[in-house]
């Protein structure tokens, strides 16, 4: 594929969580690192995995597998954090794939028949020959606080 | 004048802005001090001033600040008349320098933004300061002219020349000698300047570079002044490749050649003070000027007035620049340096098990660790430093203010500054220096009275505003004390009164201190007209939320008439809180030290016995108290595991709460758990076996928290909460621990009240329960002065000490009888006695001793004394007063002391009964019988 000026063409990094590969796009990410201690915070929302010491800046980790309804909160361990730029925000991932470019015209908007929970955060997929993938939205994603609702009260 | 040059500020021109602001910062100070010195001013503090301004004309000359070089000059030529001792700074000239301060202040700070500041006035009031002998200031001022050359020397007087040869082996300056101006050398030198001649090439310095030949000249004036060119004569003579020129200036050779932008080889130092002397005169005198006419005779190079001054002074420019330690550093790159120091740690912390796997085989690598954990541990400690600065930086400005104000109001007052080395993390010092500034203004405005009035009251006619700043305890205490009028109360009543911030009710109810702090208030003011110092009533209100943002307080001290005592405590630092860290389970947790009253370690088989388990809840009884307690754990959630002693293996706690007994653990796994406690031999060790209460205070109410580990108490970076976990009650902030871990900051009014500890109801509870110690004090005695006497001959008795007014001895034939009633004189008044038995069912007393006593109780409307046949002793007890129903009235119970038995008298029941008695023999004495006559 070739990349062109007019900005058909996005990258975007693929990750693995829960056996599910999905992607987000590489401008909204910052930096990928691996995933070292994790402070948990008690009495936070489900989707808040903990606290991380990232080169001295305290990074608040969310817990995209809960967020999506893949997970159990506190099941995954993670291997890797991804960083979400301008922010000091990430989250875990099981595995990181590849980088891939793309052309606007393989992004569909996601079926309808997916989990509403899954929809708040993500609303395209790439429908590439080798598999469809869910791409995440880091925008719908970073303001989780606003729309998540579920209790949190089970780590009583 | 232009403003051509600020347009384009390169990386150059904000260094020198920045120097030019040092400076400036330097200068005031010196002025301030030169004013209060008046003649007696030393010379030392007159070339600081002057070398200040110097630097600022110089660096402004350089960028081409014309406006502000122009200021500085005509400031200078002041300075410089003084300096001379022919000038005394009185204050009106110490006006005119402060305003034309001010205004450079101002020039700096709007350069670049393309505003001209007029200055005109400054400039005039400085000039006019010197107008009386303006000719002797002609020579001095800097002339926009170029400067006279020696055309016309033939002219002159020899003497009014000074023959110049350079110094260094530069070939460019071998056989040259020149002459200048004597008066204006004289007056470089005293000038403390530098004599360079240089030599400008015309090809390489300035065709090349684009400048014409009055440009170098206009830069060079702005740095300095020139005493001599060959410029004029070297222009049209096709085989000169360039002009020679001796200056005088501040800056020193470097700096020199790189304002002008001239090698370094092609300027020299000519002036002696810097050189060999000997060999200077002798060169001078042995030499002859080439081609200048050679005044007759030579003199040698005059003999500076005061040598040694000038020597000391310039050893002392020279010691100044060796010695300058500071540096200026942004503060975004100290931040950085202070993220990228905790990241070091990090990384080090990474690094450990390697190293330590490592210094198994090789012994090195324990070296190297160790190493690296030292210097780690310096450069954090080192960058922390950093950000501390000395209060000093802020405190010193107030001499200025207030001596503005107090000028302007016609008030004489003293400042006086102690503590200023004193360090404060920079952000607080930012936000202190508003409440600061109201406060000292508050002090001369309304604390310091005129000084007329402060001499009708027989106070020194100067007030005093004295500021002292000490570290106590990881705050930093500053006291703003005035001598002033102090604060009446009263009035700050009536005022708020009037302006309904108060209500009669509650004013009713209002202690002396909570009367002053009403001036805490929105909107107060006591003055009655609004100036421009105060009196816009948003004062002290400001300040309180000033200091309080900064977690700090703010007390006030006040005597009417005698002064003011403001009492500011704040922390060292906003950033930075020493902070207990505790843990739970494998979690561990930072606690504010502020909020740490005390830590109890409750060891095994104590625990139950202090803890109670009153309904599901915790308690602590502690002295008699008992405290509501919170488990962190259960607070957090954190589920707790049990580990088998032998096997390491882990079960989950089912216990809910600390004093929970076991075998109540939980229902339906206790008879499980049971079983499986008894198969095992050793007993599971239990996570409470000891625990940690630590005992927080939220204002005045305490309540204690259950931890199971404490570790150090470290000074952490409390960091705000991310949105995402900004709502829970429970923390106040996140924070990195030395070895990188993050960790969170509890915040203990959060977790009282996601609790529901409800303290308000919990006070009156406690009020009540002090007031029903009291009563049972009273009965019980705490710990009582009693006074032994005894009636009769056996019979003894005991009233508390501060019950009775006094003692008296007495004669038996100082007893006056009137029927029945026995009186004794006391101070010329008639005093009526009674004996014990006039009140129990005891023996009689008998006047059978030759000295008696009588104990005057108090509380009792007229003066009246009990007959004592001995008074035994005065003892301290907290013994129990035995209590029982036998006892008549007044007797409060019954007490032994050394084998006697000792009837406790009720001091309330006793003066009733007396003022009865007192009753009848008023209304019908006459009529009762007299058992002892």
């Amino acid at each position: 594929m070739k990349p062109t000026l007019n900005n058909h063409n996005f990258q975007y990094i693929t990750f693995r969580l829960a056996r599910n590969l999905i992607g987000i796009d590489i401008l909204d990410i910052r930096e990928i690192v691996p995933c070292i201690r994790v402070t948990k915070v008690h009495r936070a929302p489900r989707f808040v995995m903990g606290l991380m010491n990232l080169r001295g800046q305290i990074l608040t980790l969310l817990d995209i597998g809960v967020l999506l309804g893949m997970e159990k909160p506190g099941r995954n361990s993670g291997s890797h954090i991804i960083v979400f730029k301008h922010t000091n925000v990430g989250f875990a991932v099981d595995q990181i794939g590849d980088v891939f470019s793309i052309g606007r015209e393989k992004i569909e908007s996601i079926p309808v028949n997916i989990d509403p929970g899954i929809q708040q955060y993500t609303d395209t997929i790439i429908n590439r020959p080798e598999g469809v993938m869910m791409l995440l939205n880091a925008g719908k994603i970073l303001s989780c606080v606003r729309t998540e609702t579920r209790p949190s009260k089970e780590d009583l | 004048m232009s403003n051509d040059g600020h347009d384009c500020l390169d990386a150059m021109s904000s260094e020198f802005i920045a120097e030019i602001k040092d400076d400036l910062a330097s200068l005031e100070p010196a002025l301030l001090a030169m004013e209060k010195k008046g003649a007696g001013t030393d010379d030392d503090l007159i070339n600081h001033a002057f070398r200040s301004i110097h630097s600022i004309k110089g660096g402004a000359g350089f960028i081409n600040f014309k406006e502000l070089s122009s200021l500085s000059h005509a400031m200078e030529n002041v300075l410089m008349r003084v300096r001379e001792k022919t000038l005394v700074i009185t204050s009106d000239i110490a006006d005119a320098l402060l305003t034309g301060f001010d205004k450079m202040k101002l020039m700096v700070e709007r350069i670049g933004k393309g505003e001209a500041c007029d200055y005109e006035k400054e400039k005039i009031a400085l000039q006019n300061i010197l107008n009386p002998d303006k000719k002797a200031l002609g020579s001095l001022a800097s002339t926009t002219q170029f400067p006279s050359v020696h055309k016309d020397s033939d002219y002159l007087p020899a003497e009014a020349y000074q023959v110049l040869k350079p110094l260094g082996t530069s070939t460019i300056f071998q056989g040259h000698e020149f002459l200048v101006d004597k008066k204006r050398l004289d007056h470089a030198l005293a000038g403390q300047k530098f004599i360079y001649a240089v030599y400008v090439r015309f090809e390489t310095d300035l065709r090349a570079r684009n400048k014409g030949e009055d440009a170098i000249v206009d830069d060079i004036q702005s740095i300095g002044d020139i005493l001599f060119s060959d410029l004029e004569e070297s222009r049209g003579q096709e085989e000169r490749e360039g002009f020679f020129c001796v200056i005088s200036t501040i800056l020193d050779l470097p700096l020199l050649s790189q304002v002008l932008e001239i090698g370094k080889t092609q300027m020299t130092l000519v002036d002696r003070q810097f050189a060999d002397y000997e060999t200077l005169v002798k060169g001078v005198s042995s030499r002859v000027a080439k081609d200048k006419p050679a005044p007759e005779p030579v003199e040698p190079v005059p003999a500076e007035p005061d040598e040694d001054s000038a020597q000391g002074a310039s050893e002392s420019i020279l010691s100044a620049s060796s010695t300058a330690q500071t540096l200026r550093i942004n503060v975004d790159l100290i931040s950085r340096l202070m993220n990228r120091a905790g990241e070091l740690v990090l990384a080090r912390n990474q690094l450990r098990p390697f190293l330590a796997e490592n210094a198994k085989e090789n012994s090195l690598a324990s070296g190297i660790m160790q190493n690296l954990d030292m210097v780690t541990t310096d450069i954090q400690e080192a960058i922390m430093q950093m950000r501390m600065q000395p209060v000093i930086d802020l405190m010193g400005k107030y001499k200025r203010v207030v001596r503005d104000i107090a000028r302007r109001i016609s008030k004489k007052v003293d400042f006086i500054l102690e503590g200023g080395d004193v360090e404060v993390d920079r952000t607080v010092l930012e936000k202190l220096a508003n409440p600061l500034t109201h406060l000292i203004r508050n002090c001369i405005d309304h604390g310091i009275e005129s000084p007329k009035e402060r001499v009708g009251r027989s106070k020194p006619e100067t007030g005093t505003i004295r500021i002292k700043t000490s570290h106590q305890g990881g705050q930093v205490h500053i006291t703003i004390s005035d001598d002033g009028a102090g604060i009446d109360p009263q009035l700050i009543l009536s005022k708020a009164f009037e302006k309904g911030l108060v209500t009669e009710d509650q004013v009713d109810k209002m202690t002396q201190k909570e009367k002053i702090a009403l001036i805490f208030l929105p909107g107060f003011t006591t003055s009655e007209e609004i100036t421009d110092i105060s009196g816009r009533g948003v004062g002290m209100d400001v300040v309180k939320t000033n200091i309080e943002s900064l977690r700090g307080r703010i007390e006030i001290d006040t005597v009417k008439g005698e002064g003011t005592r403001v009492h500011l405590i704040i922390p060292l630092t906003l950033a930075i809180v020493p902070s207990l860290i505790v843990s739970t389970g494998a979690f561990k947790f930072a606690i504010p030290q502020v909020s740490i009253k005390e830590i109890l370690y409750l060891e095994k088989g104590t625990v139950q016995n202090q803890m109670e388990n009153i309904a599901g809840s915790e308690v602590l009884r502690l002295r008699g108290r008992i405290f509501p307690v919170i488990r962190l754990r259960t607070l957090l959630g954190i589920r707790t595991y049990i580990e088998a002693t032998g096997t390491g293996e882990k079960e989950e706690e089912k216990r809910k709460a600390l004093a929970d007994r076991r075998q109540d653990a939980v229902g339906q796994d206790a008879i499980e758990d049971s079983k499986k406690r008894m198969q095992k031999k050793d007993r599971r060790r239990h996570h409470w076996d000891t625990t940690y209460v630590i005992v927080l205070k939220l204002g005045e109410n305490l309540f204690g928290l259950c931890v199971d580990a404490l570790y150090d108490i470290e000074e952490v970076v409390v960091e705000p909460l991310s949105e995402y976990i900004r709502h829970l009650k429970c923390f106040a902030g996140t924070t990195l621990l030395g070895n990188g871990d993050v960790i969170t900051v509890l915040d203990i009014q959060g977790i009282a009240a996601f609790s529901s500890l409800k303290f308000d109801s919990i006070k009156t509870a406690e009020e009540k329960r002090n007031e029903a110690k009291e009563k049972e004090a009273k009965a019980k005695g705490e710990k009582r002065n009693l006074i032994i006497f005894c009636s009769g001959k056996n019979e003894y008795f005991a009233l508390e000490l501060k019950n009775i007014s006094r003692l008296e001895s007495l004669n038996p034939g100082d007893i006056h009888y009137t029927g029945h009633l026995k009186y004794v004189e006391y101070k010329g008044h008639a005093v009526l006695l009674f004996s014990m038995d006039e009140f129990l069912p005891v023996n009689e007393f008998e006047l059978t001793t030759d000295e008696i006593f009588a104990v005057f109780p108090k509380h009792i409307s007229s003066r009246v004394g009990i007959i004592a046949s001995a008074i035994i002793d005065t003892i301290e007890t907290d013994q129990l007063i035995d209590r029982d129903d036998t006892c008549p009235e007044p007797v409060l119970g019954k007490l032994f002391m050394d084998g006697r038995m000792v009837q406790v008298l009720d001091p309330d029941k006793f003066a009733e009964m007396i003022e009865e008695k007192l009753m009848m023999t008023k209304g019908a004495g006459a009529s009762r019988e007299n058992p002892h006559s």
